[in-house]
């Protein structure tokens, strides 16, 4: 990625190549040059901006969730802090990178042998992307690296988990957690994004947007960027198309069906979805996740249908993918809110 | 350290750089060529950093202020006495008179000292610092660096080791016939200097039964058969040799999914090595906030030195919650990382660390327990208080909630910082105490109550069939998270509201009603794995020529045998071999090992079990002793063995071990 001027960013309005031959995936095109413009965490990045002007990076491990904007930051710590020696003074290893214990032995040992000139409290960086999936012999091996070679070179982890990291690496980083970000801040970049591309967009179009990436930055813009290229106009329908997964406004109306006892509407609806070519996968977890979210459910009704829910999802999981499983899932949904006595046998003397 | 006194002479004679004169010295120590300089050399420069504003180091123009001031806080301002050590000092006092005792003589049976512990218990430092105390130079193993290629790597790394350990040990003998004088003065001019090994990188040994770790223990054992005496020969006084060092750090508490490729001293060592005569182990502990705080206090005091500033006062609020972290690296880092403010010798404002603001907490402590318990709180203490939206119909009163909590499930995990399995595994842990209510009948419905849903959520969970891989990740994913949430909103569904937490019967320590603990299922892997291993050698053995002339039949080792043998064939062999060996005088080390099994086979049962409501036999997470109960059992054992010495010197190392760290 080139290097950009602080002002040419600004807000992730700009593009950061003009002039391209083919269209970047706007993932790119709008990834944050400098720290003012991450969305989300804004105390972590405000501690963040005060290393990239005062230098001294401490080792760090930053975790959380995919696409809320690990690896942007610190990319943009990296940027910042370095200035022009940035070519020359970070090495970046991903998960598509091959990071097995020799990669560790050589090629990082060799970075962090190498010298660069760089400005007072400033150091190079080994940014190792998606630590988690390093073996920990790898991991083991960094260990002493770190230690070392820590006056010329401090290394940044971004990882899912920070557990997966294994102590002793954990015991030389600062931890930094990320926070999952809000609709809010999703919806903000979304709509910055959608006017500096000229796509039109309706509320409905948004609203599915970030109900589908479920707070990842990353697969909002994507969807966004796809549902504009193949339909043009971003709306909730076309939304739920290209991210191919049942509407939830659908599902929304089945569970309510539900908790109402009126099995029969709620089968029709599984009928429509069933036909509409989703798996049992898709309709199994829209179901769970509109559960989670509908107010008009009842404490105890959202426990047992999350829980029955979660039995017929493992049941797919293991394999079971019929439609009978999920007509099954509903008929004992339907039952949960229906007075007992209705199911009682008749008694003996009834007979 | 002998490169420490020989430094200073260097220094004053010659104005050459610190770092050259270091350099130097290095070289000429070195036995593994054109390594990069070493971690040890911290101290040199913390001593150096420390003493920037000293008049007699600030008469030396070379030293460099520019590096010193861009290491990290943890490098530079570690301890440069033991003084200022913050680790327990009986602790410390074990490992001295451990080492002195090997090299002057009085411990000259004893070989290997394993030092284990959590991450930044401080077991590196302290054997640097006694080293320097004693006048003992460290030899230390490293793990080469890229001068093997891929495939044959492994097995040439670990012929490097053996050369390494049988250069080192035969070295060791050769010099050391000095007058084993302690005094560091003396010692470094002579030629007669002590030696160290000292091991803290291993090769990588992630299976079992990789020909590394094979090779790796064969060369210990070669090590420790070569060197040590054997006991017999006690009377020969043998010349005191090079004791090994070897710093593991372990991992104490861990989740399921750590638990398969963590690395333990077991998994290293194996059982032969640590159950070897000449192997002392010593356990470090997490440190105790009380002696953390002043670790910190320490720093905080020398960075104002090194700065020439005003000491930085994080507040009192900030530096609890640091100071219990338990691993004095990261607190460090972490202070360092807080101290980055604008003003140079302020903190910054709006600490998130506050526990009341909520959901703010950005930067994490590590191990995330702090996160943990707060969340397992909120679901535990089940309060409520906003009204409920929607009610159940009116056919089912008794499913009526009034209020709600303030924070749904879904919240819970996203802030939780724990995976959802010790997560989960710490509710089931804690719920009991918090069904407490007027009528039994109540307490026992919500009792049953919330243990159907964990049960649910237990089976919900895709931990069981991890196995064969089923389903993508993403879809497991939301397995987990269906099953967090039946946990979660079946826990706090069925408490009674308001929560009033039951005292904890029993008399089981003096425990209070709102201490949460930490699942003991997630402690005793570790132990059960020892366990298990040792069940195979035993039955290994039995298998073999019929040692003990119990012929045992081919598959007595498969999983079905196994609960049979171990339950019942397995204390009758003990007591019988026990009689056996009484008659003959000896006691040969196959007897130490059937004895365990059987000792610690009861012990699992009794309180590893899930009857938890019974017998609360969690422990309290502050004090962090994952070994405290196996002590009561061990005392019975020796108590009812009586005179077995070779055992009972065993079991008091291990008593030795267990003392509190905590003030």
């Amino acid at each position: 990625m080139p290097e950009s001027s602080t002002t040419a960013a600004r807000n992730g309005l700009k593009p950061s190549t003009s002039n391209a031959p083919y269209e970047l995936p706007w993932v790119e095109k709008y990834r944050p040059i400098i720290l003012d413009d991450i969305v989300g965490n804004t105390e972590t990045i405000d501690r963040l901006k005060v290393i990239a002007k005062d230098g001294n990076m401490p080792h760090v491990i930053i975790s959380g969730a995919p696409g809320i904007g690990k690896t942007t930051s610190i990319l943009c710590l990296a940027r910042q802090l370095l200035g022009p020696a940035y070519k020359e003074a970070v090495l970046e290893l991903n998960a598509s990178d091959e990071r097995g214990i020799d990669v560790v032995r050589t090629r990082i040992k060799n970075f962090a042998q190498k010298k660069v000139t760089l400005p007072a409290g400033r150091q190079k960086i080994i940014i190792l992307d998606e630590a988690d999936s390093m073996t920990s012999g790898a991991q083991q091996a960094l260990r002493r690296t770190m230690e070392i070679y820590s006056n010329t070179t401090r290394f940044a982890f971004a990882a899912n988990a920070s557990n997966k990291i294994i102590e002793p690496l954990q015991s030389r980083c600062a931890i930094l957690r990320y926070a999952r970000l809000t609709d809010a801040q999703v919806l903000r970049r979304l709509q910055q994004i959608a006017t500096a591309e000229k796509v039109e967009v309706t509320d409905d179009g948004l609203a599915a947007l970030i109900f589908a990436a479920e707070g990842d930055m990353r697969q909002a813009i994507n969807n966004l960027q796809s549902t504009a290229a193949g339909f043009g106009l971003v709306n909730g329908d076309n939304v739920f198309r290209v991210v191919d997964s049942p509407h939830p406004i659908k599902v929304q109306a089945m569970v309510k069906a539900c908790y109402e006892g009126k099995i029969d509407a709620a089968l029709d609806s599984l009928k429509e979805l069933w036909d509409l070519g989703y798996s049992c996968h898709d309709i199994i977890s829209t179901m769970f996740r509109v559960t989670k979210s509908i107010p008009a459910l009842s404490e105890h009704a959202k426990l047992e249908f999350v829980r029955e829910i979660g039995f017929t999802h493992m049941r797919i999981l293991e394999g079971v993918q019929t439609y009978l499983q999920l007509s099954g899932c509903l008929a004992r949904l339907c039952k949960i809110n229906m007075k007992p006595a209705l199911f009682k046998l008749p008694s003996r003397d009834m007979i | 350290m002998i490169r420490l006194a020989d430094q200073k002479p260097t220094i004053t004679s010659r104005p050459i750089p610190l770092r050259t004169a270091k350099r130097k010295v290095d070289t000429l120590i070195r036995e593994e060529e054109n390594d990069p300089p070493r971690a040890s050399q911290k101290f040199l420069k913390t001593r150096n950093g420390f003493k920037a504003s000293t008049p007699a180091a600030s008469t030396q123009p070379s030293a460099k202020p520019e590096p010193e001031a861009s290491r990290p806080w943890m490098e530079r301002f570690a301890p440069v006495s033991i003084s200022e050590l913050a680790v327990h000092k009986k602790k410390v006092d074990d490992v001295r008179s451990w080492i002195e005792g090997v090299v002057c003589g009085a411990r000259r049976n004893q070989r290997l000292l394993l030092l284990k512990g959590p991450a930044g218990s401080g077991k590196t430092t302290t054997v640097q610092l006694l080293a320097r105390v004693l006048g003992l130079r460290i030899n230390e193993w490293r793990n080469p660096t890229g001068t093997m290629q891929s495939d044959e790597g492994f097995v040439s790394m670990s012929a490097q080791f053996e050369d390494f350990m049988l250069r080192s040990g035969t070295f060791g003998t050769l010099d050391l016939v000095g007058d084993g004088s302690l005094n560091p003065k003396s010692s470094h001019s002579s030629e007669s200097e002590k030696r160290m090994i000292l091991i803290e990188e291993f090769p990588n040994t992630f299976s079992r039964t990789s020909p590394a770790l094979q090779s790796f223990r064969k060369a210990v054992q070669l090590y420790l058969e070569s060197s040590a005496p054997s006991p017999s020969s006690f009377s020969k006084a043998p010349k005191p040799a090079t004791p090994i060092v070897m710093i593991i750090s372990e991992t104490l508490l861990s989740t399921s999914t750590a638990a398969a490729d963590s690395f333990t001293a077991h998994r290293l060592l194996g059982p032969e090595i640590l159950g070897h005569h000449a192997v002392t182990t010593i356990e470090f502990r997490p440190i105790a906030p009380t002696i953390m705080a002043k670790g910190l206090n320490l720093v905080l005091e020398k960075e104002a030195r090194a700065s020439g500033g005003k000491k930085k006062n994080p507040g009192t609020a900030l530096l609890k919650s640091i100071a219990e972290i338990g691993d004095i690296r990261n607190a460090i880092s972490t202070l360092e990382f807080y101290s980055l403010g604008k003003g140079s010798s302020s903190f910054m404002p709006s600490l998130p660390l506050n526990k009341d603001a909520e959901g703010t907490t950005d930067v994490d402590i590590r191990s995330s327990t702090l996160d943990l318990f707060h969340a397992v709180g909120k679901v535990i203490y089940n309060k409520r208080t906003d009204p409920q939206a929607a009610q159940p119909p009116p056919h089912l009163p008794h499913l009526a909630r009034p209020l709600k909590p303030p924070i749904t499930p879904d919240a819970l995990l996203t802030e939780l910082g724990a995976d959802t399995s010790t997560f989960v595994a710490t509710v089931h842990e804690n719920y009991v105490p918090s069904c407490k209510s007027f009528s039994a009948e109540d307490e026992l419905d919500s009792l049953c109550a919330c243990a159907d849903t964990l049960s649910d959520a237990d089976i919900l969970s895709p931990d069981r069939w991890s196995g064969n891989g089923v389903g993508a990740s993403a879809q497991a994913l939301r397995q987990e998270d269906l099953s967090a949430y039946v946990a979660i909103a079946g826990v706090s569904f069925n408490l009674p509201y308001p929560v009033k937490r039951a005292e904890p019967h029993g008399g089981y320590r003096k425990g209070n009603a709102n201490h949460i603990l930490y699942p003991i299922s997630l402690r005793v892997w570790r132990r059960v794995e020892e366990i298990g291993e040792m069940v195979e050698q035993v039955v290994a053995r039995m298998k073999g020529n019929g040692e003990w002339g119990v012929g045992l039949s081919g598959d007595a080792g498969g999983d079905r045998v196994k609960p049979e043998l171990i339950l019942e064939r397995l204390p009758y062999l003990a007591q019988i071999e026990r009689g056996r060996q009484r008659k003959a005088g000896g006691f040969p080390s196959s007897m130490t090992d059937l004895s365990k099994v059987v000792m610690f086979g009861r012990g699992i049962r009794e309180k590893g079990g899930d009857d938890d409501e019974d017998e609360p036999n969690g422990e309290q997470w502050t004090t962090d002793a994952p070994d405290d109960w196996r002590k009561p059992q061990k005392a019975g054992w020796v108590r009812s063995k009586g005179t077995v010495g070779k055992v009972t010197e065993k079991v008091d190392a291990l008593v030795l071990d267990d003392d509190d760290i905590e003030d």
